[in-house]
């Protein structure tokens, strides 16, 4: 039953660590609402489009509303350009989820909420 | 509880079976006595039950002596410190759990728990899953990934910290045909109260 569940930090191209897991909801066909918060960076942020990569018309066709809190205040990577670039990649990722669904999710992408 | 017990010295004759929301607090200055959980069973048609601790460096003790109905659908944990086999312990005597809440912080030794720990479980585990704190963590939900019967959350809230993002993961996709709602926070403590305030879960 159980699982590997590990966490696998694995170098990337210019040898900064990241996480290669992220949530596919591709496997999750009733999943009506999604809120994902980060409050604290370490290993970049390349599971977050990743993640929003995987919502689809055909695979999430009950998906009403998805809302990405951030801050990185609390970054641990120096290198806060490579962040900056997993969070364009987010916000297009928010961009198409609108486009695709056509109006039916209510996708917002906060930075910097006071409690987090 | 203390005048409860000194109203009712007789369980059979207390009005427990009417009781359907307990909330205990142990570990603390106004705790529940221990006699009081020799009481508990009484409590036939109790569904939900809430245990706080509070201010203890050690293992909280409820675990060892409570005995709890299976009434209970729904339980939650807010602690300071409590183990994975405490945890266990108590979920293993509620054959009917639905809905589970878990907080506070684990008890470092519980870090290298053998496998297998979660095969006694039995439940529905169909209703909300709130994993706060140090509770969001790995062994945990490996825990629960090893219920027999398999998870059919409908609402899934796991805030914790960056290290358990695979297990938190694994854990969505194993309620994938019945998960509905997922929150996932990450902070540098695992706290985020609020957020879940802010947004109704």
């Amino acid at each position: 039953m159980r699982e590997a569940l590990s966490l696998t930090l694995s170098p990337n191209v210019d040898g900064r660590e990241v996480y290669d897991r992220f949530f596919d909801f591709s496997k999750i066909p009733n999943l009506q609402e999604v809120n994902i918060g980060v409050g604290w960076v370490r290993g970049g942020l390349p599971w977050i489009p990743m993640t929003l990569s995987t919502l689809k018309p055909a695979t999430s066709p009950h998906l009403s509303a998805i809302r990405l809190e951030y801050s990185i205040r609390h970054t641990r990577d120096p290198d806060i350009s490579t962040i900056e670039d997993d969070l364009r990649r987010a916000a297009d990722e928010v961009a198409r989820i609108r486009r695709e669904f056509g109006g039916a999710v209510d996708a917002a992408m906060v930075r910097d909420p006071w409690y987090l | 509880m203390a005048r409860w017990l000194k109203r009712f010295p007789i369980p059979e004759e207390s009005p427990a079976r009417h009781v359907r929301d307990l909330r205990l607090t142990f570990g603390a200055y106004r705790r529940a006595p221990e006699k009081f959980f020799e009481y508990t069973l009484w409590f036939t048609n109790m569904e939900k039950i809430t245990l706080f601790g509070h201010g203890e460096s050690q293992p909280s003790r409820i675990p060892s002596y409570a005995r709890l109905p299976q009434s209970v659908t729904s339980l939650a944990i807010y602690t300071h410190t409590i183990s994975l086999v405490q945890i266990r312990d108590i979920m293993v005597q509620l054959p009917n759990l639905d809905d589970l809440s878990l907080s506070g912080s684990l008890v470092a030794a519980d870090r290298n728990t053998s496998p297998g720990i979660g095969a006694a479980l039995r439940g529905r585990f169909g209703g909300q899953l709130r994993l706060l704190e140090e509770c969001a963590d790995t062994d945990v939900i490996n825990m629960l990934l090893e219920v027999p019967t398999g998870l059919r959350f409908v609402e899934v809230q796991i805030h914790g910290t960056y290290e358990h993002l695979s297990s938190a993961a694994g854990l969505a996709e194993a309620c994938g045909n019945t998960l509905v709602k997922l929150s996932y926070v990450v902070t540098i403590h695992g706290k985020s109260f609020l957020f879940s305030w802010v947004h109704g879960f």
